[in-house]
């Protein structure tokens, strides 16, 4: 037990514990009143249990203070009511006593936080305390001590994850602390101006008084005075200290803007929008006219003005203060939402964030950091945009770890979906995906969860059951899906290919032509792959973009993966197949998925084809058509909420229709802001909520309709040569739109640097052009287009003017890019669009894969080192390259983009070496790639 | 009136006649090798010189007072010294002691000279004696330098001062450096239109060798501020001046044996100077390649002609020039930001110069398509067309102050946007 003699405040706390001590066996024998006689059922703070059984059998956090009225308390508990079997009063105690600050500086100054783990072996209690100071001007020298702390019966918990611990209670404490000062800061100034009010007044009545009242009466005046000088020199300084230490305007924009939204919103800020349990816990009312005067907006009620953080002083009444010398204590001490404002309402959702993160199994907790390192997409994963994972090259994957645990868990997140996985991995994504959830309904959280484990499609409507008996009612409305002629056509593709593959093979009957066609794709490929010379018919392509996204995937991964074991595919690939499925299906797919792969990448595909044909006419019905059919309802409902919108609003654009479409489909919590900024936590401040909110590729449409030559300026995304979109000032929306749309088909998307900027002021200098691909700049209306872009940024960037509607670019020759312009006008959603951008881009993606093993780390060789046989070099392998390319069936333009997106992988690759070695420190830079071979234009769209 | 300035004037009249426009390049750049660029960025000013150290590395410095050693392979920082408090005015690359390290000096307008260990990545000595602005930096004997600017100093190898040379004028500032002989005993100052020699010579006294600066000759004025000074063979060194006139010196007599170039109207409008001579660049103790106003030109001193010549390259003045790729290609670098690439042209140009490539010639016959055989031959100046624009090199946003071929690495150019860039091939 520790000692708490120091602590002359919580004697009664001490005796009683040790009196417990020695009498907790034996029991009350005396005979005492009752309410001397302790409770019965009184909780014992500690273990009284033998070793290895603990009355804390939960985490929790504790939020404690050290009231100058009371001594320590709890102020509150997450989740509410804390341990059952836990005194939290008693450890508030002990909690308090821990912290030793101490000092010699005199008059106010700032106090620094500290944090200690706290442990109680004995107990099986352990806590990590994170100590810090509020200012609250009623306070004994200004400052009310508080603690957070993290209490577990697991000590591996605090030692294991002691650094995320500290650094998130610091996020935590940062947003309290911040609140508070600007809170304390606002109490200051109005005192301030009270306290002059008070003098001034006090000076008028000295001098209409002077003459009739005694000299005494005098002398309390001036002593009065004197005493109002004091405390008006006091609260300056504190104001000034306060004052030098308000610098972070990030946060406090962030709380103005929480303002902006909370006035809007007036009248349900304080119900359960706001989800802040606490408030009604903290058994003070808040009142505004106890803090201070009262303001002068009309306009206003008091009830907002009385929360701001952010008052306009001018509104603002003083009044006459009383004044004493002294300080008083019988007053009320202000509860910690009032004392942060704002901040305790961010802060509060963190630490409960923190607290649905940590409060988990250790063994959880562990899995999951193991996982972490893994929740980045691998150097070798091709991706584009924010949520399309093209392919991944699989060039540093060791095989001999292929099958085991952390590589399972991790490699589906690589190659399907990137912010799923993510999002159930990371603590702060983690958090994110709490967010709209209380503490208590668990239930809420877990739908929650499941709705962010939606897979690359981003339909986020996978697991709904009820769907498919309307599937059959919607069919009808949908052309894409009901095309007899592609079903038929599918069905002789796929009668084709089971005599080409295995002649032996017993028929089975063809349940759902959809699925066949999965596995024609897949059986074509590993044909193709395995015989590198033979084309890929265009029907293939075709079908893929007929067929969803999730079919595509599942043909490069794959490919991917027999391409990596292609000779070993008979041992040991029958793992893989089982987790790369597993994030794209729902369970129950799964099974049935796991099984057809299996048997496609065992040697004897023809025997188990059998198999699987039995398993499909068993799951056919219930299964199979389930993502198909939700996918087709949900458009088809979208497309009925279009002609409704036609119908009802004629002066819309179809930009407009469009939005209204994908803010229908959109899940709510998804339009939360906090998550696109938790995504991009470094500046997504800077960039309007309205932009952030937007899917990415989002106005794609619209984009691709309007301007007939966007395919060039895509081909210069897909060639990694900067794109640069310039508009005058009105157009800042179109351009933010532009990149918008246009950053579906970025390489380099990264969720923490970002490789795009919606609108700029001024034009980025060329070297930073190396990370930026996408930027859109604003043209001053004086500067003509010509002189505001230097010829240097002409020739390395493509320039694409808005205003004049002229792009300077390379031109585009090639198959995939114009296959998608033509196809455009087919579609008049925008779920459908991207996801055929998807599909080519996939498609592209493979070609890359092949290109890249086949041909980079093969054939492709080392040049020599000789400027005589350069120029015979270059040519000579230009023409290896296209030869390759050609038989690979890529061709013209197409070829730099596969070029281009290898060499991507090779800058990734180099990137992770230098990262994962930290002996070398420094990284290579980044090189522009110029492209002297292609030809500019400029041309209308 | 000599053939040069037939030729130039001759240049210079169509000129007027038809205002020559500056060439732009359209459309694909086959000939361009040039695919990668990396922006190297650390300095806070100016780069004003590059400087090769090996095949790996390169050395940058500029009015940041800040040198950086560059990885020219990877495109890394390997080391930075904050040198100067000064813009860096000149730089020196010597070996060390032992010959196993590479010493870098670096004289800058703080009066400071420094002598730095690139390979351990220190400063090895701090020279201040210099007393005045350090202009330039010339090696001269065994492991001893000469330093100049308002006043000559020579240093021994470990940083001691070995003697100074009194400077007779007020306003004697020495701005250029050259040695013209083998031994590096005799060097050339120039000093605004003056060309001075100096020798130094070794007295023997009866212990130790004490060195001093003895004033050999006053060599006749240039009409305007000499711009350029370069030694080309044993026996014959040029000056370039602002007034577009290029002398060429015998190294032994001292007298001029040529003027080539010489301009009459050579302030140009608004005193312009549009011929001034930039920067001379030898090739084979033989030809001279000279950045002239605009455009540059390509001398041969043997035969006296003018074998090629570009009169409007860039829209500004051309800051230097060198062959990159083996002479495949000759690069010019302007006040206008770009670096452009010339050649010859042909109706093939990646065969030809594929062919060109496999005969093993010097940069000089490549770069004019011809072996040196026919060179002497060939009479008929008419007979060397105008090098064609085959690339452009844009990069830059302010004026490229120096270009490096660095080999098979590429080319490093630096300039007024504080940037080296490494062009890789």
């Amino acid at each position: 037990m520790m000692d708490l003699n120091m602590f002359g405040a919580d004697l009664p706390y001490n005796m009683y514990i040790q009196e417990e001590e020695s009498k907790v066996n034996d029991g009350w024998n005396f005979d005492l009143e009752d309410y001397l006689a302790p409770h019965s059922q009184v909780p014992h703070p500690w273990n009284r249990q033998p070793a290895g059984e603990t009355h804390l059998d939960v985490d929790f956090i504790l939020v404690a203070e050290f009231s100058e009225l009371e001594g320590p308390r709890e102020v509150l508990t997450i989740p509410k009511g804390g341990s059952s079997n836990f005194n939290i009063t008693d450890f508030s105690v002990r909690i308090m006593s821990l912290d030793h600050q101490t000092t010699t500086k005199q008059g106010f100054h700032l106090i620094e936080d500290s944090q200690v783990t706290f442990s109680e072996i004995k107990d099986s209690v352990f806590a990590f305390v994170h100590h810090f100071a509020l200012y609250d001007r009623h306070a004994r020298g200004y400052v009310r001590p508080f603690a957070i702390s993290y209490i577990t019966p697991d000590s591996r918990k605090l030692l294991q994850f002691y650094e995320e611990i500290s650094q998130q209670m610091k996020k935590v404490v940062r947003y309290l602390k911040y609140g508070n000062k600007l809170v304390f800061k606002n109490s200051l100034e109005m005192h301030l101006m009270d306290l002059h009010y008070t003098k001034a007044e006090m000076l008028l009545r000295m001098r209409s008084r002077k003459s009739s009242h005694q000299v005494s009466d005098e002398d309390v005046c001036y002593k009065n005075l004197r005493t109002l000088e004091a405390n008006i020199t006091e609260t300056q300084n504190v104001l000034h200290t306060i004052k030098l230490s308000l610098v972070d305007k990030k946060l406090e924009h962030r709380f103005a803007r929480l303002e902006e939204k909370a006035k809007i919103e007036t009248p349900r800020v304080k119900s359960d929008s706001w989800s802040l349990q606490e408030w009604e816990e903290i058994e003070a009312t808040y009142s505004v006219s106890n803090v201070s005067g009262s303001y002068d907006g009309s306009s206003l009620s008091d009830n907002t003005t009385g929360w701001t953080l952010f008052p306009d002083t001018r509104y603002y009444r003083p009044k006459t203060v009383k004044i004493s010398s002294g300080r008083q204590f019988d007053i009320h001490l202000q509860g910690l939402h009032e004392l942060c404002s704002w901040g305790h309402r961010e802060g509060m959702q963190k630490l409960r964030h923190l607290y649905q993160f940590f409060k988990r199994d250790m063994a959880v907790l562990q899995v999951e950091s193991n996982d972490k390192t893994f929740m980045d997409p691998g150097p070798s994963a091709l991706y584009f945009g924010e949520d399309c994972i093209g392919v991944n090259l699989l060039t540093g994957v060791d095989k001999k770890c292929m099958g085991c645990h952390c590589l399972q868990a991790d490699i589906p997140g690589l190659l399907f979906n990137k912010c799923s996985s993510i999002e159930s991995l990371s603590f702060k994504s983690a958090a994110s995906s709490f967010r709209s959830v209380n503490d208590d309904d668990a239930e809420s959280m877990k739908s929650a969860i499941s709705a962010t484990g939606s897979p690359v499609v981003n339909f986020g409507l996978y697991n709904e059951n009820d769907v498919p008996n309307t599937f059959e009612l919607e069919k009808d409305n949908i052309d894409l899906y009901s095309n007899n002629e592609f079903i038929r056509h599918l069905t002789f593709k796929i009668q084709q290919l089971d005599i080409d593959i295995s002649k032996d093979e017993p028929m089975g009957p063809i349940e759902n032509a959809e699925d066949r066609t999965t596995i024609d794709n897949v059986k074509k490929f590993v044909e193709s792959f395995g015989d590198g010379n033979k084309e890929r018919s265009l029907d293939d392509v075709e079908k893929l973009e007929e067929g969803n996204g999730a079919i595509s995937e599942m043909v490069v991964s794959t490919s991917t993966l027999l391409g990596e074991d292609f000779e070993e595919r008979s041992s040991g690939t029958s793992d893989h197949e089982d987790f790369t499925c597993e994030c794209d299906l729902s369970d129950v797919e799964t099974e049935g998925m796991r099984d057809r792969l299996h048997t496609l990448t065992a040697e004897n595909v023809g025997q188990l084809e059998y198999e699987k044909e039995a398993k499909n006419e068993k799951e056919a019905g219930s299964i199979k058509i389930a993502p198909e059919t939700e996918k087709t309802s949900v458009l088809a409902q979208s497309i009925k909420n279009e002609s409704m919108l036609e119908r009802d609003s004629e002066g819309m654009t179809s930009y407009d229709l469009i939005r209204l479409n994908i803010e229908n489909l959109i899940p709510v919590d998804f339009d939360s802001p906090e998550q696109e900024s938790t995504r991009f936590p470094s500046n997504a401040d800077n960039d309007s909520p309205d932009a952030d909110n937007l899917a990415c590729g989002f106005g794609i449409l619209h984009i691709m309709t309007k301007y007939a030559s966007i395919k060039h300026v895509i081909y210069s995304i897909l060639i990694g040569r900067s794109v640069i979109v310039v508009g005058t000032p009105d157009l800042e929306g179109e351009v933010k739109n532009i990149v918008n749309a246009l950053k579906i088909f970025l390489t380099s998307y990264h969720r923490n640097h970002r490789s795009f900027i919606p609108w700029t002021k001024c034009l980025p200098s060329l070297y930073k052009m190396t990370d930026l691909k996408l930027v859109g700049v604003c043209r001053p209306e004086r500067k003509p287009f010509d002189r505001f872009i230097p010829s240097a940024i002409k020739k390395l960037c493509t320039v694409f003017d808005v205003k004049r509607r002229e792009i300077f670019c390379p031109v585009y020759q090639g198959y995939y890019l114009s296959l998608l312009d033509n196809r455009v006008r087919n579609y008049k959603m925008e779920e459908m669009l991207t996801t055929l951008i998807k599909s080519i881009m996939v498609e592209i993606s493979s070609k890359a894969f092949i290109y890249f093993h086949s041909f980079c780390i093969g054939p492709a060789g080392v040049g020599r080192q000789d400027y005589k046989f350069l120029q015979q070099q270059s040519s000579s392998f230009q023409r290896r390259v296209s030869n390759f390319m050609a038989k690979i069936g890529v061709h013209d333009s197409d070829a730099h983009i596969i070029e281009f997106l290898c060499e991507t992988i090779k800058q990734q690759l180099i990137q992770d070496h230098f990262q994962t070695r930290a002996s070398v420190s420094h990284m290579p830079e980044r090189p522009l790639a110029t492209h002297n071979d292609l030809c500019c234009q400029m041309m209308k769209c | 009136m000599s053939m040069w300035q037939k030729l130039w004037r001759k240049g210079d009249q169509q000129k007027d006649e038809d205002k020559e426009v500056v060439e732009e390049i359209e459309g694909e750049e086959t000939c361009n090798p040039y695919t990668e660029l990396y922006f190297l960025q650390h300095h806070s000013d100016i780069v004003r010189h590059l400087l090769v150290i090996d095949d790996r590395r390169c050395v940058s410095a500029g009015d940041d007072g800040v040198v950086v050693v560059w990885d020219t392979q990877l495109c890394m920082k390997l080391s930075f010294f904050e040198a100067h408090s000064r813009p860096i005015t000149c730089m020196l690359s010597i070996d060390g002691k032992n010959k196993d390290s590479n010493l870098l000096i670096t004289g800058s307008s703080d009066k400071h000279i420094k002598v730095w260990n690139i390979d351990q990545g220190k400063c090895v000595q701090d020279i201040t004696e210099h007393g005045t602005s350090v202009k330039c930096l010339l090696p001269v004997l065994e492991n001893m330098f000469v330093s100049a600017g308002e006043q000559l100093h020579l240093w021994g190898e470990d940083g001691a001062l070995l003697d100074t040379f009194p400077l007779d004028k007020q306003e004697a500032d020495i701005s250029l450096l050259i040695s013209t002989n083998l031994k590096n005993e005799r060097f050339v100052t120039a000093c605004d239109k003056e060309l001075t020699v100096y020798s130094i010579k070794d007295l023997l006294d009866l212990n130790e060798t004490s060195y001093r600066i003895c004033q050999d000759k006053r060599l006749p004025e240039h009409l305007e501020a000499v711009r350029a000074l370069v030694p080309v063979s044993d026996k014959l060194f040029a000056s370039g001046s602002l007034d577009g006139t290029i002398l060429l010196w015998s190294s032994e007599t001292f007298t001029p044996l040529k003027k080539l170039n010489t301009m009459a109207d050579y302030k140009g409008k608004a005193n312009m100077y549009p011929y001034s001579v930039q920067y001379i660049a030898c090739e084979n103790q033989k030809y001279l390649l000279a950045a002239i106003g605009c455009g540059f030109a390509l001398f041969d001193t043997v035969s006296n002609t003018l074998l090629c010549r570009k009169v409007k390259a860039h829209y500004s003045k051309v800051t230097q020039l060198t062959f990159v790729c083996d002479g495949l290609l000759l690069a010019t670098c302007s006040e206008d930001g770009s670096i452009r690439l010339w050649g010859q042209k042909s109706h093939n140009p990646g065969e030809q110069l594929a062919v060109k490539a496999s005969m093993g010639l010097s940069p000089i016959e490549r770069f004019l398509d011809i072996n040196f055989g026919q060179l002497h031959h060939s009479k008929s100046p008419d007979h060397f067309p105008e090098p064609v624009l085959l690339g452009e090199c844009l990069g830059h946003c302010g004026s490229v102050m120096r270009i490096v071929d660095q080999g098979l690495e590429g080319m490093f150019s630096c300039g007024g946007d504080h940037l080296v860039i490494a062009w890789k091939v």
